[in-house]
C-alpha cells in the first residue's frame, strides 16, 4: 500500500496568493484548499439549491502530498517564510502547518461505494464487487473494476460510444481501440463478436484493461502504444480520447481503417465540435452520425468505399 | 429537480495534467466523486492551457455528479510568465531575478480581480506586487 505524506497549512486568506509563491519556490504546485468563502461564492452564483452547513472562517487550508516526505527542517522553512510575507504587505496571520500519513488505499476506492449497475442499450455493465440478483437473460453483461483506469460506462463519452457499437455489425470484423483504459469498449466489441485489439499510452491501463478481460472471459490484445503500435486493416476504430488527441489522429485512422470501415470518435467537448468536424472531413472521412449527450460529443464517421 | 451540494472543493492543478495521484485522488475520492471522469474533463477543458497552474473549483453534488469552474492562475504563475523567468528567488531581498513594469502589475490584477479577496483594483494591484516583491522581482516605477 502506498503512502503519501499530507501537509497542511492554515493561514489567513489574506495571504492566500503569497503563500502559493512561497509553495512555487519550492516546486510544489499541486495542493487543495479548504476555504469557506468558496460556499459562500457557490450559494451566490447559485450552484445549487441546498449547501452543506459550515463555519464561517478567515482562515484558509492548504493541503500538499509528497510521494518523498519533507523533513522537519523543511516544513519549519515553509512555516517561516509564509510568516516572513508580512515583509511584502500580506497579513498571515497564526500558521499552522500540521503531516500526517496518508494511504492511497484510503481514497482510491472510496467512490466504489456510488457506482451501480448500469445498462446501455442490451449491455449490462455491473461492478465487479457487486452481487446483483437482476435478470440480464436478455442482455450481455460485463463485469467491471475500473480501478485507476478511465470508461465505468457512467461517462457520456463512454456510454455513447457503446450504444454506437451495438448498432454497428462487429461480428468476427477487426476492431482497434485506441486509449482503451478499463478496457470496457474493447469487452464490449469483443463480446458482440469483433476480433479486437487495444492499445493505452498509461501502463495503468493496460494493466486494468488485462485484468478486465480475464474477469469477462474474453479475448483481445491489449499493449501499451498508441495508433502507429497496430498493423493490419481494421474494419472499425473507436477511440475515446480528447480532442487534442482525436484531431491530429485523423490523417492515421483513415489510412489504417479498410475501405467503408468505421471511426468512432468520442470524448469531444462541445467547444472543440466545429474543429473536429472540419479535421474529419480534411482526412476524407465522411461523418454518418453526431450525438450530443451534455456537452460531450461522440461521431460515427466512414472512410468512402 | 433541487439539487442538493454535498462539497465544494479547490484544486490547483497543471493545466491538462490533471491525474488520480493525490491532491486530485483524496480530495474528490473522499466525497463519492469518480476520480477518472474528473480529469478527463478537466484535461480536456485546459488542454490549451499547457504549462499554466488552474485553479478549480468543483461543485459535488449528493448523487456524486459534479460540476466544475476554472479560475485565473496564482498570480506568481502570472508573474513568472509576464518576465519571462522560470524560477523566482529563494532569498527575495538579496536575490533579485528580474523586473516587472506597474503596467504590467495592473494588467495582472485586472485578470485576477474577480478571483482575489480585495476590495478595489488598488488593493489587488497592491497584491500582486506584494506577490511579485516576495519572490525576488523588482517593481519598476
Amino acid at each position: 500500500m502506498f503512502k503519501w505524506q499530507e501537509v497542511k497549512i492554515s493561514v489567513n486568506r489574506g495571504a492566500e496568493e503569497g503563500v502559493y509563491a512561497v509553495l512555487d519556490k519550492r516546486g510544489i504546485d499541486s495542493y487543495s484548499v479548504e476555504d469557506s468563502s468558496l460556499v459562500d461564492q457557490a450559494q451566490r452564483l447559485g450552484w445549487g439549491d441546498y449547501f452543506p452547513e459550515f463555519e464561517h472562517s478567515e482562515q484558509l487550508t492548504i493541503t500538499c502530498y509528497f510521494s518523498a516526505p519533507l523533513g522537519a527542517n523543511e516544513l519549519k522553512e515553509i512555516k517561516m517564510e509564509i510568516l516572513a510575507l508580512s515583509e511584502f504587505g500580506f497579513e498571515p496571520g497564526s500558521v499552522i502547518v500540521t503531516e500526517n500519513q496518508v494511504n492511497e488505499d484510503d481514497w482510491a476506492d472510496a467512490w466504489k461505494a456510488y457506482y451501480r449497475p448500469l445498462r446501455i442499450g442490451q449491455i449490462h455493465i455491473r461492478p465487479s464487487w457487486e452481487a446483483s440478483q437482476e435478470d440480464i437473460s436478455s442482455g450481455i453483461l460485463i463485469k467491471l473494476d475500473p480501478g485507476m483506469a478511465f470508461g465505468a460506462g457512467t461517462h457520456p463519452t463512454t456510454a455513447m460510444c457503446i450504444e454506437i457499437l451495438q448498432d454497428l455489425n462487429l461480428e468476427n470484423k477487426e476492431l482497434w481501440d485506441i486509449g482503451a483504459g478499463s478496457g470496457i469498449l474493447s469487452i464490449v466489441a469483443a463480446k458482440l463478436g469483433a476480433n479486437v485489439k487495444a492499445v493505452d499510452i498509461d501502463p495503468v491501463a493496460v494493466r486494468v484493461a488485462k485484468e478486465n478481460r480475464e474477469m469477462n472471459e474474453v479475448d483481445f490484445t491489449i499493449k501499451q502504444g498508441s495508433l502507429a503500435e497496430l498493423s493490419g486493416k481494421p474494419h472499425i476504430i473507436v477511440a475515446n480520447i480528447i480532442a487534442d488527441v482525436i484531431g491530429p489522429m485523423f490523417p492515421s485512422v483513415y489510412h489504417a481503417l479498410e475501405r467503408g470501415g468505421y471511426f468512432i470518435a468520442s470524448g469531444i467537448i462541445e467547444e472543440r465540435d466545429g474543429e473536429i468536424i472540419s479535421l474529419g472531413r480534411e482526412a476524407g472521412l465522411r461523418l454518418l452520425r453526431r450525438i450530443q449527450r451534455g456537452e460531450w460529443v461522440s461521431y460515427l464517421w466512414q472512410r468512402g468505399e | 429537480m433541487a439539487k442538493k451540494v454535498s462539497a465544494i472543493i479547490k484544486l490547483q492543478v497543471s493545466a491538462g495534467k490533471a491525474n488520480p495521484a493525490p491532491p486530485v485522488g483524496p480530495a474528490l475520492g473522499q466525497h463519492g466523486v469518480n476520480i477518472m471522469e474528473f480529469c478527463k474533463a478537466f484535461n480536456e477543458k485546459t488542454a490549451s492551457q499547457t504549462g499554466m497552474l488552474i485553479p478549480v473549483v468543483i461543485t459535488v453534488y449528493e448523487d456524486r455528479t459534479f460540476s466544475f469552474i476554472t479560475k485565473t492562475p496564482p498570480a506568481s504563475t502570472l508573474i513568472k510568465k509576464a518576465i519571462k523567468v522560470d524560477k523566482a528567488s529563494g532569498i527575495p531581498n538579496r536575490d533579485k531575478v528580474g523586473t516587472i513594469k506597474r503596467s504590467q502589475i495592473k494588467e495582472i490584477a485586472e485578470l485576477k480581480m474577480p478571483d482575489l479577496n480585495a476590495a478595489n483594483l488598488e488593493s489587488a494591484m497592491r497584491m500582486v506586487e506584494g506577490t511579485a516583491r516576495s519572490m525576488g522581482v523588482i517593481v519598476e516605477g
